[in-house]
């Protein structure tokens, strides 16, 4: 083989080396986490801390844009989450269907002069509305000319008035201890050892049965590509982000369901509005304030018990868009924040979380796809040999399924939320398929998004997401 | 013994994990040779005759797949296995659920005296000691009926505790490797104030685990371990906000009457200082004045907060008055946010307007509305003023005071 062609194959081979050791080191981490966390909590009476005298105050901050179809049902379940010192804002950012109408009539809202100060700037305001109804009292409805996600989000921190804020996607579905299974690692801190943020795990909520804003049946999808994402959240969530969470490496909390100390967020000057990869880029600009400014120590954590369930993508087009925009948030941020790459300055985050960013989350894909062409030009020029391509075929497929069994098994061990024997069988037939149906078009979906950036330029847009909306119970 | 079995099984757990993986690695080398030595003994290697030709990289990536491969499959059994040994154990524990609540409740309601009830239902309860399993279920049942009840149905419970001799199996779990089990022995000797269990409780208040310490904590507080909480003051440790709230609440449902305030207060862990501050405040503990004055001015913000809140809350005087407003003036918004509600203890309402008139001109945005709403509810008149003003964030924030529609 000629010189090119073997440091291409030995490169590919470590990087192959590099992400198992990876995975292997994740699954171990997490698994201690996961241990730590179930028996730490196991009998924690979470209701005692609603009789706290001393707790932090939280607004659950939810951006609304065009959800008239689930608007009030969705605020109806974030106003029947139980925390006694909490506060809902929906900020409508500039929906053109009826979304702000119907919340108006559903709550009997009148405009008030709430009063707030831009600390952050952001869009219009054209007004805040209040309910007349006292047992809506903790409801504010900002209604703002269209800016974005972290816009409406900036909007819903400036007029906030509490100590923490959660940012949720308003029609992602709250389990009702959310917020004080948030809460707690806040009034948990340890000496000199500042919480600064914490995540939860997002699951999937396709097919779910749903009554009043609530699970009442957890069901596993019936559409194929819904029984995948189950999967891959099961692995990003319960192994990624856990045993990130362990070493205090975590760079990203969700944008559909995270707590953030408000204060701080303020200081750092709020979510980026130039980015779509806004819940990514926040959690890196606190990070890289920590270190800068503060120069103190601090955590954030992960919560793995089940908190949020959203809807996820039940369309490749759909699927694809999402992606794409995940792939160019996630570059956006890592070339704004570029000098924290290897730079021990900023300890784990510099060392070890932004370069796995780096080289797994955006060049990872790009190595897979260029394997791909090598493996494609190989064949080509006659070079493959059957023997070992098979070899190592079957090393990445038997590796593969072994993780993905491994986060399976998590979720089987400990909350358990599917239901059923034949669930099970059929996330395992999943995991085994995953390799061959799913990840192809997410490798794709990821260099379309690498080719946006970098070549269209498309570094903004949303795309348009339709989603199909959640099955009700009396439906 | 059991508690010796306890030890063997948590050990033996890690062991086995171990032996597994470092069997996995050793069984790559050991493939590798033709025979293999034993304690003396020489075996031969019948799996050799397929391995031997292979090159080191392309034996390492088959055995790699190989051991990739078997992990899955014990991964999924392991998954099938705890799924149907999950359902079972739910099913398990309702039915035995159901037979002890029935028993407990027959105890408790029965009108018989104990010694024949004790024919009916002890000799069942007691039946259930002899596993682990069942055990648990017992304990947690009586620990959570103790928690929910009081008078003469708490004070059976209690007895039933005793009869079941419940005492002796709490030996066990408090000395067990399993946090769980800890947790639950420490509970119950909370709920059933069995004492002889102190010193470890004592140990454990400085626990790295954070459930441990605030269960050791309300423990201690429950059994009396010093009749005026002075275990507290010697407490060198930080306590987090999760267990000053646990410890303040649980003195609180006691009703706890000897504290030693000053003691609490002037402790030199200001953590301890503030369980002492909102202890005072909530008891209206006047005569603590002086030694809340002194962390007024504490490094710890937590503590600052509740000593100003409490100084705001307890004294009224005009000197009390003049002596927090001086000192509130030098310290944050949040603070001052936090502090402002309690000032309408003050008994000189001009004085009280002339200050909150001070902050609502000079201070930041969020300090004038909160200045304003106590303005509001003590003097209504004052307030009209400021709907005229030249500042438009005094406009901004007495138009958000005055509407009504804002509750």
């Amino acid at each position: 083989m000629p010189i090119i062609e073997t440091y291409l194959n030995n490169f590919l081979f470590a990087f192959l080396i590099v992400l198992f050791v990876l995975y292997v080191v994740i699954s171990v981490l997490s698994a201690f986490e996961l241990r730590k966390y179930i028996q730490k909590n196991k009998y924690t009476d979470y209701k005692s801390i609603l009789r706290f005298e001393i707790i932090p105050s939280v607004s659950i901050i939810a951006p609304a844009y065009n959800e008239e179809k689930s608007i009030v049902e969705n605020i109806k379940c974030l106003l029947s989450l139980y925390y006694p010192k909490q506060e809902v804002i929906i900020v409508n950012d500039g929906s053109k269907d009826k979304t702000l109408e119907l919340v108006i009539e559903a709550f009997d809202l009148i405009k008030v002069d709430y009063a707030f100060e831009t600390i952050i700037y952001t869009k219009r305001v054209r007004g805040i509305y209040k309910s007349r109804k006292s047992e809506f009292s903790s409801l504010i409805v900002v209604d703002k000319e269209n800016g974005g996600k972290g816009d409406a989000l900036n909007a819903g921190i400036n007029i906030s008035r509490c100590d923490l804020f959660m940012a949720i996607d308003v029609d992602s579905i709250i389990e009702p201890d959310a917020i004080v299974k948030m809460v707690k690692p806040f009034i948990e801190e340890e000496e000199g050892r500042k919480i600064i943020a914490s995540g939860g795990v997002v699951r999937v909520a396709n097919s779910c049965e749903i009554n009043n804003g609530r699970i009442v049946k957890v069901v596993y999808p019936k559409n194929i590509w819904a029984k995948f994402q189950v999967l891959e959240y099961f692995r990003a969530f319960t192994l990624g982000r856990m045993a990130w969470s362990r070493i205090n490496g975590l760079l990203i909390i969700s944008g559909a369901f995270g707590m953030f100390d408000r204060e701080l967020v303020l200081k750092i000057g709020g979510y980026d509005t130039t980015t779509v990869g806004e819940d990514l880029e926040l959690v890196v600009r606190m990070r890289r304030y920590m270190h800068e400014v503060e120069k103190k120590k601090y955590r954030i954590v992960f919560i793995p018990d089940p908190l949020c369930w959203t809807e996820v993508p039940s369309s490749l087009n759909i699927l694809g868009k999402q992606r794409n925009r995940w792939t160019r948030g996630a570059i956006d941020t890592l070339q704004k924040h570029s000098k924290l790459f290897f730079n021990p300055k900023y300890g784990r985050m510099g060392m070890l979380s932004y370069p796995y960013w780096v080289f797994f989350e955006w060049l990872g894909p790009i190595f897979e796809f260029s394997g791909l062409i090598f493996f494609i030009y190989v064949i080509l020029a006659g070079l493959l040999n059957v023997s070992t391509f098979l070899m190592f075929l079957a090393l990445v497929y038997s590796f593969s399924i072994l993780f993905s069994f491994f986060a399976v098994f998590y979720e089987s061990f400990t909350y358990n939320k599917y239901k059923g024997s034949s669930y099970l069988l059929n996330l395992l037939l999943f995991a085994t398929l995953e390799m061959i149906i799913y990840h192809p078009f997410i490798v794709y979906f990821s260099i379309k998004g690498n080719f946006d950036f970098f070549i269209l330029r498309k570094r903004h847009g949303w795309g348009k997401m339709n989603r199909v909306g959640f099955k009700s119970k009396k439906q | 013994m059991e508690l010796f079995k306890k030890y063997l099984i948590f050990y033996g757990k890690r062991f086995a994990l171990a032996f597994i993986i470092a069997f996995t690695i050793l069984f790559a080398f050991i493939l590798r040779e033709p025979k293999i030595s034993f304690f003396g003994n020489i075996f031969e290697n019948p799996l050799y005759k397929f391995v031997y030709q292979q090159s080191t990289f392309i034996f390492f990536i088959k055995y790699l797949t190989f051991a990739f491969s078997i992990f899955a499959i014990i991964t999924i059994a392991l998954s099938i296995y705890y799924k149907l040994l999950n359902k079972k154990k739910e099913a398990k524990q309702s039915k035995i659920e159901e037979s002890i609540v029935n028993n407990i409740m027959t105890f408790l309601y029965s009108e018989k005296d104990l010694k024949d009830i004790r024919d009916n239902n002890i000799t069942d309860l007691k039946t259930l000691g002899k596993t682990n399993f069942k055990k648990k279920i017992l304990i947690n049942l009586i620990l959570s009926i103790a928690e929910q009840t009081k008078g003469e149905i708490r004070e059976k419970i209690v007895r039933l505790a005793e009869e079941l001799n419940i005492y002796a199996w709490i030996e066990e779990y408090i000395k067990s490797p399993y946090l769980e089990d800890r947790i639950l022995a420490i509970k119950a000797v909370s709920h059933f104030k069995i004492r002889g269990f102190e010193n470890i409780i004592m140990k454990r208040i400085s626990s790295k685990i954070p459930v441990l310490r605030t269960e050791s904590f309300i423990a201690l507080i429950r059994l009396n371990q010093t009749k005026d909480l002075s275990f507290l003051m010697y407490h060198d440790k930080f306590i987090s906000m999760f267990d000053i709230n646990n410890i303040v609440n649980t003195v609180s449902e006691l009703n706890k009457k000897d504290i030693n305030y000053s003691g609490l207060i002037n402790a030199k862990n200001s953590r301890v200082a503030i369980i002492g501050v909102v202890l005072a405040r909530k008891n209206k503990r006047k005569e603590q004045k002086y030694s809340i004055r002194k962390r007024l001015e504490d490094n710890d913000s937590d503590l600052r907060r509740e000593a100003f809140i409490a100084h705001a809350a307890l004294f009224g005087t005009m000197t009390d008055f003049n002596y927090i407003t001086e000192r509130l003036s030098n310290q944050d918004d949040h603070l001052k946010r936090a502090v402002i509600p309690y000032l309408s203890s003050c008994n000189d309402k001009d004085l009280l307007s002339s200050y909150l008139n001070e902050l609502i001109v000079r201070d930041s945005f969020t300090v004038k509305i909160e200045a304003l709403k106590l303005m509001m509810s003590t003097n209504f008149s004052s307030v009209i003023g400021y709907s005229k003003s030249k500042d438009p964030s005094i406009v901004a924030a007495f138009r958000e005071v005055s509407d009504y529609n804002i509750l």
